[in-house]
């Protein structure tokens, strides 16, 4: 997500130019569909269509990290799921195939939130939930939230210079040996600093008559173009074809289905 | 200059509701950044994680003493979810109904006015949220469902975090009125 909020110039893929909300949409679709899906044929399809979805992003580099974290992830289960089936008298029977569905599903996901979150600028965000005509009491907290990341952000590592520079190493060794203390010294910090940031960005905001968000319009209003319509229809094709390719194949059957 | 009379005052304030957002946006952030430091499947961490979104869902409650805050709160988190990732669109009902019930009973106890109430009501959102995510795991896994008691199991964990999260987050209470930055 932090690759979202950083001020550089965007690529020129396909990821790029689609609006937010098909951006949204697409991710909730598959959401769904990874719901629905459990045949390794059907979820391997829409695997496919959204790694092409992802390499619209022109960068592949945290896809394939993303990607390599599953694959290692799976083979840590798949090692485990071997262990105590060789430990255990009455072996529970582990096929490579119902293992590799969970896996598939997350891959699916990783995808698509990959796409929305290094495509889109924090300003489109907030423009788009003003264009959703969410209720001010969940727009606002909404928009305050995406705004407020990065500033968070840039106090974690504020903090964790100053603590270096007074000897505490904030390292994954020093967290883990030391958890009380690495509480103590980044999060209570890090908390006075977010109620501070609040009252001054709550004052700010009633200043600024931020109550009133009716009266407030968008300099550029974001716009469902063609090519939207045509992503969100492909994307909602995409799960069609997966489901009739699962009523073919068939595949392992669900507790659910 | 015109002043609104006072039946036409929101409910919630700006301030309270960009209150909400600082803390959606802190246990988020803080969360995920707890994750990468110590990984996510080490037990460790998932105490650490837990502790810290009951200690700072508790700091939030004391904050905004609103009947409302923790739904609220649920209900914005969930929606960035679901809008920037995709995910967590099976969460919503669990965090809703968890949400209600945890609402409910501070209100039965007396309300946010009183300290344990608002202890209370956070342990009894995080369990029946945790208990209705392992339902929804199910969900996911059911092809291997022997992977859901490994899942319950870090779940437990996770919930005794939680536990420790209650009495932190009073103590970060009690810090911050001291300091002036939460009122009585």
């Amino acid at each position: 997500m932090q690759a979202s909020f950083m001020n550089r110039t965007m690529g020129n893929g396909l990821a790029y130019r689609l609006d937010a909300r098909a951006k949204m949409s697409i991710s909730l679709t598959a959401s769904l569909g990874v719901i629905i899906l459990h045949s390794p044929q059907s979820l391997g399809l829409l695997l496919a269509a959204s790694l092409a979805y992802g390499l619209s992003l022109n960068r592949p580099k945290p896809l394939l990290l993303c990607h390599a974290f599953l694959a290692v992830m799976w083979s840590v289960a798949f090692g485990f799921m071997h262990l105590m089936q060789t430990l255990n008298p009455n072996p529970v029977p582990t096929e490579l195939s119902r293992l590799l569905v969970p896996f598939l599903r997350s891959a699916v996901m990783v995808n698509v939130i990959l796409v929305m979150a290094l495509s889109t600028r924090i300003q489109t965000v907030l423009t788009t939930l003003k264009a959703l005509r969410l209720h001010r009491c969940i727009a606002i907290p909404a928009a305050v939230m995406i705004r407020f990341i990065p500033s968070f952000l840039s106090d974690v590592r504020q903090v964790s210079e100053a603590l270096k520079t007074r000897g505490y190493p904030i390292t994954p060794r020093f967290v883990l040996s030391h958890p009380l203390l690495a509480t103590r010294l980044l999060i209570v910090p890090l908390v006075f600093r977010a109620l501070r940031a609040s009252d001054e960005l709550g004052i700010a905001a009633e200043l600024k008559g931020l109550g009133n968000l009716g009266s407030v319009r968008a300099f550029r209003p974001p716009r469902f173009e063609t090519r939207d319509w045509m992503a969100s229809a492909t994307a909602l094709a995409c799960i069609a074809a997966a489901v009739i390719l699962q009523v073919f194949t068939g595949g392992p059957r669900g507790g659910m289905f | 200059m015109h002043t609104r009379p006072a039946s036409s005052e929101p409910y919630w304030m700006v301030r309270e509701l960009v209150a909400i957002g600082v803390f959606a946006a802190l246990i988020k952030v803080s969360s995920i950044l707890v994750a990468l430091i110590g990984g996510g499947m080490n037990p460790l961490t998932l105490v650490l994680k837990n502790l810290l979104f009951t200690s700072l869902l508790v700091v939030l409650l004391y904050k905004v003493p609103k009947p409302g805050t923790l739904l609220l709160f649920n209900v914005v988190s969930i929606l960035m979810s679901m809008l920037l990732m995709g995910g967590g669109f099976f969460l919503l009902p669990a965090m809703l109904l968890a949400g209600l019930a945890a609402e409910g009973l501070i209100v039965l106890l007396g309300g946010y006015s009183r300290g344990w109430t608002v202890l209370a009501g956070v342990a009894c959102y995080d369990l029946l949220f945790k208990a209705c995510s392992l339902g929804i795991s199910w969900i996911f896994v059911r092809e291997q469902p022997e992977l859901l008691w490994i899942s319950a199991v870090f779940v437990a964990i996770g919930y005794l975090g939680a536990l420790l999260g209650l009495p932190a987050g009073s103590r970060f209470v009690k810090e911050l009125r001291h300091a002036g930055i939460v009122h009585e």
